[in-house]
């Protein structure tokens, strides 16, 4: 009986072995990688003259005295906490934490951690409702915005919004919720009592969306994000025909209104805006620009005048003009002497502005109207010097690397080295046939790469992406982009413990439908190119290399095309003639299955 | 019948020989020439892909892979809710290296793939049987030059020829020349009786250079036979006759048409060695 045990054990080890060493490469980030703060997020208490920052891979809250602009105390904090948000009396902060799936409740008085609670996948941003009974959360995996109770901690309502919800904003008086939809080019309004969806507003060229702030009187939302012209072949970088960059301003009463403003100069991209701050009067936005370490300080009323005075038939024309920022004089633009820009608050008190620089690992504070910066608060407990992995992932998000800084890798790969949703048409593998941006992440290990194999690895991929897309070619920089590429930075899969037993169905069915005959584990690809007779007719060619299918909940939408919005459409609608695998047939709930499985890898 | 003796009195009697005899024998000799000639060139093509279809048929396979081996037939068990047939693409769901084509055909599974019973289960309702004792080693070969001619399996094929092979199965080149431009289809009062083949030797009779290649598709005929008198006689009455394409593909996809063809009849079996495993 007891060699029996033994023998149970020992198989138990092998089986979680094997577990551990297929899921190696699945890792977060590198060992080490997790010192560096990386702050994102700020949130300010007025009554305690202090300054919270968020410091997502450091997973911690550091607690900044305001009068001496010093770190007093650094809280541990859930995996990768993203945003924050103060209570109206300044006594509690509710943190997202990304990979933990939760929100923490940190008690400001005794600056500890008194409760969590579990939420949905990846929640993202945060706000309070007006009256400060309500918490919303945008969970950014489960594509879903959920309302808790600020007292009793109670999931009021969840209800499901565009892809990749990231940021959210209560509208005064309006009773209206509206959220910025990562990779859904839109934004969604919601009933803030009952969560339901009022509106889906579109928003044309928008493209990965973060921040969003609305005016305090109710009338106007403003969300920043990319001007993705992937109706354009990639043939002009300058002047912002690949990517520019801007703000996306809305009238909230008025169903379908928005006016792009680009943020931009001429030569000078604005790449990837992220945070958001507006000043109490609604006089003065502040933008941070991630790719371009520096803060857009637009004028509110000059900005309001330029929107109420576009005509419908001009907002396209509006959108790409992308000297709209200096002939509109509508602002200026100030370097925050730090890198990677990402969350912002403003003090109107002090007029200051305070950012937080998320490569190096400090807090701007500067002047909120000349936009000198005063001084730099260090968040790491000690100096240390910038690890390669680092510095690509740095680089990875630099656009002043890029002709005209329009856009670094992250304006189409995310912060994270994934994927914008979107379909560009690189001119690598012929003009006129766009195909859906591939996440990175598994770039290495599935050579050749790009969907028609035109570059036989990444080492050639990143050749020829600083040489053909603008961006400056040096040896340095690619060798820390490759490492970074090399071991990107991987989310812990939040389906893997969904659901055990449908997974396990779900495995039986990818095996039997021959789903492995090309996506062959561990990368789940095969190197080769297949002909799935999904061929457009302005295609130029019909195969395409195996994808893998590793992160694939995440890197939707599907297909060399993109036309399958979820992995259940490949199977009902892309999948007739059974050449991409045996699925015909399938009932409703194996579908189900199979894509638990697949959610799983 | 000329006998030996008779034979050597012609070239060693002393008598003259007769004008008329002569004549005799030449007009003989010139009509043998001539038949065999004429025989020899109206032989119907024969390849390895056409003598498989046969072989294909004799061992039963179409009972289960469908009609000449496409679409497959119903199969309650099997994954798809058919027996695989070997046309649209299904190869690579089963098949990871040509090697393993013979493998499937000899032991009714590729054995050199260990993984394969773990990594894709079998549940099929008729299993698949093992040809080992009944296929020689011609027949193997000539099933598995059909099964590639069905299945287009041509793994290492460059991209412009595959495009070209999309556009032939959109224009129905496939229907009357066979699966991958296999040949074998009849065409009563042609002057061999068979579509030619794209990879046969009859090809080089038809079409003599890239520019002839170029007339016969975008034309339906070739000006150098259609100039003959005995050429041309042949062609018109042909009962399916080529048909000119000229106004139904670009010069691009002929170009690529074109190269198809020419990939096809270069390719021999040392290609395919190159074609790396991954499993």
């Amino acid at each position: 009986m007891k060699t029996k045990n033994l023998l149970y054990v020992f198989v138990g080890l092998l089986v979680l072995a094997t577990k551990v060493s297929a899921n190696g490469s699945n890792v977060l980030r590198p060992e080490g990688e997790f010192e560096y703060s990386s702050p994102i997020s700020l949130v300010m208490s007025d009554s305690r003259d202090e300054l919270y920052v968020v410091n997502q891979t450091h997973s911690s809250l550091s607690v900044v005295d305001l009068k001496t602009s010093q770190v007093v105390e650094t809280l541990s904090l859930g995996y990768f906490p993203t945003d924050a948000v103060a209570t109206h009396d300044g006594n509690t902060l509710f943190v997202s934490c990304l990979y933990d799936a939760c929100i923490q409740i940190v008690d400001l008085e005794k600056r500890t951690v008194v409760d969590s609670v579990k939420v949905g996948h990846e929640p993202y941003g945060l706000t309070l409702s007006e009256d400060g009974e309500r918490l919303y959360v945008a969970n950014s995996m489960s594509e879903s915005v959920m309302a808790l109770s600020t007292h009793s901690l109670e999931i009021l309502f969840e209800t499901l919004v565009g892809r990749n919800p990231r940021y959210l904003t209560e509208i005064a008086d309006k009773g209206v919720l509206a959220v910025t939809n990562g990779l859904s080019r839109s934004v969604t309004y919601l009933d803030s009592h009952d969560g339901r969806v009022l509106e889906l507003r579109d928003l044309d060229r928008a493209s990965l969306l973060r921040d969003i702030v609305a005016t305090s009187d109710g009338s106007y939302a403003i969300a920043a994000g990319l001007i993705a012209h992937d109706e354009m072949i990639t043939t002009q970088i300058e002047r912002g025909w690949i990517n520019s960059n801007g703000v996306y301003v809305m009238k909230v009463g008025k169903p379908g209104h928005f006016v792009t403003v680009p943020l931009d100069s001429l030569i000078n991209g604005a790449a990837n805006p992220w945070g958001l701050a507006m000043s109490s009067d609604n006089q003065r936005l502040y933008v941070s620009l991630a790719g371009m370490h520096e803060i857009a300080y637009v004028d509110m009323a000059r900005l309001l005048d330029l929107v109420d005075s576009t005509e419908p038939l001009e907002v396209t024309r509006l959108s790409q003009n992308v000297e709209a920022f200096d002939s509109f004089g509508l602002g200026k633009r100030f370097e925050t002497g730090g890198n990677g820009p990402r969350g912002l608050t403003l003090d109107e008190k002090r007029d200051k502005l305070y950012v937080a620089n998320y490569f190096t690992n400090d807090v701007s504070v500067m002047d909120a109207v000349s936009g000198v910066v005063e001084k730099l608060i260090p968040l790491d407990s000690e100096e240390r010097e910038m690890s390669l992995w680092r510095r690509g992932e740095m680089l990875f998000n630099d656009a002043r690397m890029c002709q005209q800084n329009y856009y670094s890798c992250a304006s189409c790969h995310q912060e994270d080295g994934t994927m914008d949703g979107l379909n560009w048409d690189l001119i690598n593998d012929g003009k006129g046939n766009p195909k859906n941006a591939k996440s990175l992440h598994d770039a290495m290990d599935t050579p050749p790469v790009m969907w028609s194999g035109v570059r036989a690895n990444m080492f050639a991929g990143v050749a020829a992406g600083q040489r053909f897309l603008g961006f400056i070619p040096n040896e340095e920089n690619h060798e820390a982009l490759l490492e970074y590429l090399s071991k990107a930075p991987r989310a812990p899969n939040p389906f893997l413990e969904e659901d055990p037993v449908a997974i396990e169905r779900g495995e039986e069915i990818f095996n039997r439908a021959r789903c492995q005959a090309c996506h062959i584990a561990p990368t789940y690809a095969d190197g080769r190119k297949h002909d799935l007779g999904l061929r457009a007719s302005f295609e130029l060619r019909s195969r395409f290399y195996t994808p893998s299918l590793r992160e694939v909940y995440r890197t939707g939408p599907y297909l060399h095309h993109g036309l399958a919005d979820t992995l259940e459409e490949i199977f009902t609608e892309f999948n007739p003639d059974n050449k991409h695998g045996l699925t015909a047939g399938l009932t409703k709930l194996e579908i189900s299955d199979l894509v638990a499985y697949l959610k799983s890898l | 019948m000329l006998v030996g003796p008779q034979i050597k009195s012609l070239f060693y009697s002393n008598k003259k020989p007769r004008l008329g005899r002569l004549i005799g024998l030449s007009i003989a000799l010139f009509l043998l020439v001539g038949v065999s000639t004429a025989l020899w060139a109206r032989r119907p093509e024969i390849t390895p892909a056409i003598r498989g279809k046969k072989v294909a048929e004799r061992m039963g396979c179409f009972a289960c892979h469908g009609p000449e081996g496409f679409g497959g037939v119903p199969d309650p068990v099997s994954p798809g809710g058919r027996a695989p047939g070997w046309d649209n693409g299904m190869a690579v769901l089963y098949i990871n290296h040509e090697k393993e084509i013979e493998e499937w055909i000899l032991d009714g599974e590729p054995k050199s793939n260990n993984a394969h019973s773990e990594r894709f289960g079998e549940e099929t309702l008729v299993p698949m049987p093992a040809y080992r004792d009944l296929v020689s080693t011609g027949e193997l070969a000539d099933l598995k030059a059909y099964f590639i001619a069905v299945a287009e399996y041509y793994p290492e094929m460059p991209d412009e020829a595959y495009e070209g092979s999309v556009i032939a199965k959109r224009l129905g080149c496939f229907g009357c020349h066979g699966p991958s431009g296999m040949g074998g289809m009849e065409n009563p009062r042609s002057f061999t009786g068979i579509i030619p083949s794209w990879d046969g030797e009859h090809f080089e009779e038809l079409v003599k250079s890239d520019h002839e290649l170029r007339e016969w598709i975008i034309d339906g005929e070739v000006r150098r036979l259609m100039e003959h008198p005995i050429g041309r006689f042949f062609i018109n009455r042909q009962i399916i006759q080529m048909p000119a394409y000229k106004e139904h593909l670009s010069e691009e996809e002929l170009q690529k048409v074109m190269i198809y063809i020419k990939w096809l009849r270069g390719y021999e079996a040392k290609d395919r060695e190159a074609d790396n495993p991954i499993a």
